[in-house]
């Protein structure tokens, strides 16, 4: 069985991707499952998807533990949720991600051992976030050596179904593009039969608890500031204190509460929780809130 | 002094909120539970009671109210019946979950369609699997202590889950028996000055309530504490009723058993009509039977082993529900049989007999009938099919009532 | 945040008492408007919350309050107020809770809830003439399950269940006037984008005892399809076009608080917004845009 992850950010169209990939796989002859996971996050917030493809009926449901490729969309994702997106690597492991790092760098962050097979963002097209979806499915199923290109352009094709005509020509370009760019590696991801390795779930006799804790209540105020909605961010604001006048528009309008003030009466950006909506650099009337690439600078602080 | 007046179950479902000093009372009215908040408000309109009835404009509003001034830090009553209590079901399952404590009472009343005002027991044993505790009442007495017996249970800090005192519509409702009604005095000394515990609201210990947990395992923990809590309320509930006893002479275990220590053969039933089935008892005693009643008081938890202890060496149970479930049978059949299957003992052929759905009467002629029949199944050795108590002469009604309505050729 | 009565946008700058960190989408428009209304009524505050978006503002174990938060149900927010209201009271009364611990209680809900569901509850509530505070953040759909059309949903936008030809074609509810019929003490639109407008009226409802009802008009990048980025401009042209009408019910009477003279096209609002981008191309729908114009401009002629 194939055992393929997504991971992205929330509106990066990694659901879509599982799908494309899935229908590929579906109108290959295989076996599927598709599926997103995501809880209350919104867009800009990790999230993933997986594929699951085999020759006979799928019986294994829910994530995937193992997976055979991972798939990351933002590399950004290897600094804030690391753990998650690199969780169960095997021996044949094979990851995906698009990245301007170089090799080295890649290989020390994932520090893996495993084939790393990397894009480089100056090789796609500028506007490349927004055909995320194709180039992630039409690697994907190149790598797998299982699909061929007609099928995977039936599957963009019949997930995009509802978009207008141009955009499914755009899409379809670049899933071919990718396809055969990544030619060299089909059949690098391969198959893992069933999952054996059993471990006892030590499971427990659950002892009844005072009603004062049994229940979801939170006794204490602000708790919320230990989420670190910063790893939502694709794109961040910087204050050019040269041109701040201290008016502090963008505290006022930041709906996140994450613009504080310092003791000259300046604002500061907390970007532990600044989520990128940018309403700072629009509203600030000197403008001295500047849009930079969050990657960029991300990649810049490892 | 405790003295003796004639009340109907709905007064004195009354007296026990009154006697328990309720803080709180969220109200909308229904038949026939509206005589309770009417009871409750005139007392508080003439200055007899200290407490304050909000009217609401639906029970769903009424049941979302009760739980939140419960998280809020006062004592609180509510009531309702049927198709109230279905409006309201969706808080009948959200605040268990909150854990904190209120009493609501039940009048039962048939469920639509068709719709009816009369009595069985679907309403309250829709809400089975809410995680609110049941008691169940089968006289006018049995309900006021029910009612602060509820208390009692719901404000114990291993519990905090709300309790459903449940009684009949029309036969206890609207039906007078005399009541012993305790002293203000003794109920407070009984049950306590209301502590609110942690579940308050205040400028200087904020708390945030009801939550939504997006984790399988979270999720799966708060719910099955509510579940150990309810089962708790077994044991709770135990030393609540041995403390009632000492304190105000009446005596209410967890299953009310009558003349069962000799018994061969028993009725199991939950509600008024099981004070008939003390009747046909006594009537088939007197023609040599060995037979008794078994009442469940509280359906929630359930006291599956008591009743296994009072089932062992009965050679038949007839099981009357006054309920039903489509397309299964009798609901309390089904918990009953359920306790018993697997259990090491000597348990008896038990029979489904479904009566009294929208307030039909049982009568003691087919009480007979249905002790009758146990003797045969259990001589046969085998378990009867479910049976509706249901007579010639009453289709024959039914039959002409269809010619009225023309619809005998549809 | 200032102490004290808000004289200028400065004195909303500063520490907020909602706190960062929530799982809300980038650029909410919602919840601008929750933290703004949070600043100008303090800390001493609970919140009863109705199904919507904003129920994700609290997930165990998680609050951004300073104060306290309880969820009920889509359709009993305001019910649940009311319990929460009436203990307060008793305690108080009965000499259990000091006065100096009372509460504000404030229902939260989005349109969802306010135009529907807990119409019937909210209703009742200000009949009881109950001493709470209602924030309604009208994001002008189902938000938090992908934006399907809701009673507040307007003539023409395209939502999850109103995807073709002309977009939804029921007109919204005015909710404001339904409200205003019941008489409560305080009535008011408000947006974020208009903080001054929304502190004066927050506070001109402080120094009241009653029903305090606000509709806030809630951009939504997500549902509306828009950049994060434009919550403040695309809330400030609803107001310049004339389309989100700032206003107050007071003492029986409705006043306009912002009377813009020289209105802005509604078009320079509607384009914004991928909602309304069928209005534009493949070419413009000018019958459509006229419509929508017009019932703006009737609605200015008849106040």
């Amino acid at each position: 069985m194939y055992r393929i992850r997504f991971h992205g950010r929330g509106g990066e169209g990694m659901k879509t991707a599982s799908r494309i990939l899935g229908s590929s796989f579906f109108f290959e002859g295989f076996q599927v499952q598709d599926a997103p996971k995501y809880g209350a996050e919104r867009r800009g917030a990790p999230v993933s998807a997986y594929v699951r493809a085999d020759h006979k009926q799928i019986y294994e449901r829910g994530e995937i533990h193992k997976p055979d490729l991972i798939v990351i969309a933002d590399e950004t994702l290897l600094h804030v949720t690391r753990n998650t997106v690199l969780e169960g690597i095997h021996e044949n492991t094979v990851i995906f991600i698009i990245s301007a790092m170089s090799n080295s760098e890649l290989e020390e962050i994932i520090n893996s051992g495993k084939s790393i097979i990397k894009i480089d963002p100056a090789a796609l097209p500028e506007n490349y976030h927004r055909f995320l979806s194709p180039i992630t499915a039409s690697a994907s199923a190149c790598f797998t050596g299982k699909i061929q290109s007609s099928n995977l352009i039936r599957g963009v094709k019949d997930e995009l179904k509802t978009v207008k005509d141009d955009l499914i020509i755009e899409n379809v370009a670049i899933a071919e593009k990718i396809f055969n760019e990544m030619k060299s590696y089909s059949g690098i991801v391969t198959e893992t039969g069933e999952i054996t390795v059993l471990r006892d779930p030590q499971l427990i006799t659950l002892p009844l608890h005072n009603s004062s804790i049994a229940t979801p209540v939170i006794r204490t105020v602000s708790t919320s500031v230990k989420n670190q909605t910063g790893s939502w961010r694709t794109a961040r604001p910087v204050v050019l204190y040269e041109k701040c006048s201290g008016c502090m528009m963008c505290n006022v309008y930041c709906p996140d509460s994450a613009i504080t003030k310092n003791k000259d009466g300046f604002p500061v950006i907390d970007y532990n929780h600044c989520k990128g909506c940018l309403i700072c650099c629009e509203v600030c009337p000197s403008g001295a809130i500047r849009k930079e690439n969050e990657k960029i600078r991300r990649s810049e602080t490892v | 002094m405790t003295h003796q007046i004639l009340v109907t179950g709905n007064a004195a479902a009354a007296w026990g909120a009154r006697l328990s000093s309720v803080d709180y009372i969220p109200a909308f009215p229904i038949t026939p539970q509206t005589e309770i908040i009417e009871t409750l408000s005139g007392w508080i309109n003439n200055g007899e009671m200290d407490s304050h009835l909000t009217m609401y404009e639906s029970e769903h509003s009424m049941i979302t109210a009760a739980g939140s001034a419960a998280t809020a830090g006062v004592r609180v009553f509510t009531a309702t019946s049927s198709q109230g209590l279905m409006y309201g079901m969706e808080m009948i399952f959200a605040i268990p979950g909150w854990r904190v404590p209120f009493v609501l009472v039940n009048v039962s009343r048939g469920l639509a369609s068709p719709i009816t005002l009369e009595c069985d027991h679907n309403d309250i044993l829709a809400a089975r699997d809410s995680g609110c505790i049941q008691i169940h009442c089968s006289t006018c007495q049995e309900i006021l202590d029910s009612v602060i017996i509820g208390y009692k249970i719901s404000e114990h800090i291993k519990i905090r889950l709300p309790v459903i005192v449940n009684l009949d519509g029309f036969y206890l409702s609207f039906t007078r028996e005399p009541v012993e009604i305790p002293e203000q005095h003794k109920v407070i000394q009984y049950l306590g000055e209301y502590n609110p515990m942690n579940d308050i609201y205040s400028a200087s210990a904020p708390q945030a309530r009801g939550l939504i947990v997006l984790v399988g395992s979270q999720y799966s923990y708060f719910r099955y504490q509510a579940h150990l809590a309810n089962l708790k309320a077994l044991d709770v509930y135990k030393e609540a009723a041995e403390e009632f006893t000492l304190q105000f002479g009446r005596n209410y275990s967890v299953i009310e058993s009558y003349k069962i220590d000799d018994a061969e053969y028993c009725f199991i039933m939950v509600g008024s009509f099981s004070t008939k089935a003390k009747s046909a008892a006594d009537l088939l005693r007197s023609e040599g039977w060995r037979i008794g009643l078994i009442r469940p008081r509280l359906i929630r938890p359930f006291p599956s082993e008591e009743l296994r202890i009072l089932l062992s060496g009965i050679k038949g149970a007839a099981v009357i529900d006054q309920n039903i479930s489509f397309g299964k049978g009798g609901i309390l059949y089904t918990e009953i049989t359920s306790a018993l299957y697997g259990a090491d003992g000597n348990y008896p052929v038990t029979g489904s007999f479904i009566g009294g759905l929208g307030g039909r009467d049982i009568t003691i002629d087919e009480f007979i009938v249905i002790a009758g029949e146990m003797r045969e199944y259990v001589q046969k050795g085998k378990q009867p099919d479910t049976r509706l108590l249901f007579t010639e002469d009453e289709l024959q009604q039914i039959k002409k009532i269809q010619l009225i309505a023309g619809t005998e050729n549809s | 945040m200032s102490e004290g009565l808000i004289k200028n946008i400065k004195d909303l700058a500063g520490e907020h008492n909602l706190a960062s960190g929530t799982s809300i989408c980038a650029g909410c428009g919602a919840l601008e408007t929750v933290k703004l209304f949070c600043d100008i009524l303090g800390k001493n505050t609970v919140f009863v919350n109705a199904a919507g978006c904003m129920t994700l503002l609290a997930i165990y174990p998680f609050t951004p309050f300073s104060g306290s938060w309880l969820y009920t149900a889509m359709a009993s927010a305001s019910a649940g107020a009311q319990g929460i209201r009436d203990a307060l009271d008793i305690l108080i009364k009965k000499g259990r809770l000091s006065a100096a611990e009372d509460l504000k209680v404030i229902v939260l809900t989005g349109d969802g809830s306010a135009y529907g569901m807990g119409l019937s509850a909210t209703s009742a509530a200000i009949d009881r003439c109950l001493d709470f505070y209602y924030l309604c953040y009208n994001n002008e759909g189902y938000g938090n399950t992908g934006h399907q059309d809701s009673a507040a949903t307007p003539y023409g936008a395209r939502t999850a269940t109103s995807s073709s030809g002309a977009g939804f074609i029921g007109r919204k509810k005015d909710l404001f006037s339904i409200w205003a019929a019941h008489k409560p003490a305080y009535l008011a639109t408000v947006i974020a984008a208009e903080p001054m407008d929304f502190a004066r009226k927050v506070e001109t409802a402080m120094k009241i005892k009653g029903p305090k009802m606000f509709i806030s008009l809630a951009p939504c990048p997500t549902g509306w399809h828009y950049e994060p980025h434009q919550t403040v401009s695309i809330g400030k042209l609803a107001v310049q076009t004339g389309i989100w009408p700032l206003k107050e019910y007071k003492d029986g009477k409705v006043t306009h608080t912002k009377v813009i003279k020289e209105k802005l096209p509604v078009e320079e609002y509607l384009k914004l917004q991928g909602r309304f981008e069928h209005l534009f191309t493949p070419e413009k729908n000018l019958v459509l845009i006229n419509e929508i114009q017009s019932s703006v401009d009737q609605y200015w002629i008849d106040i």
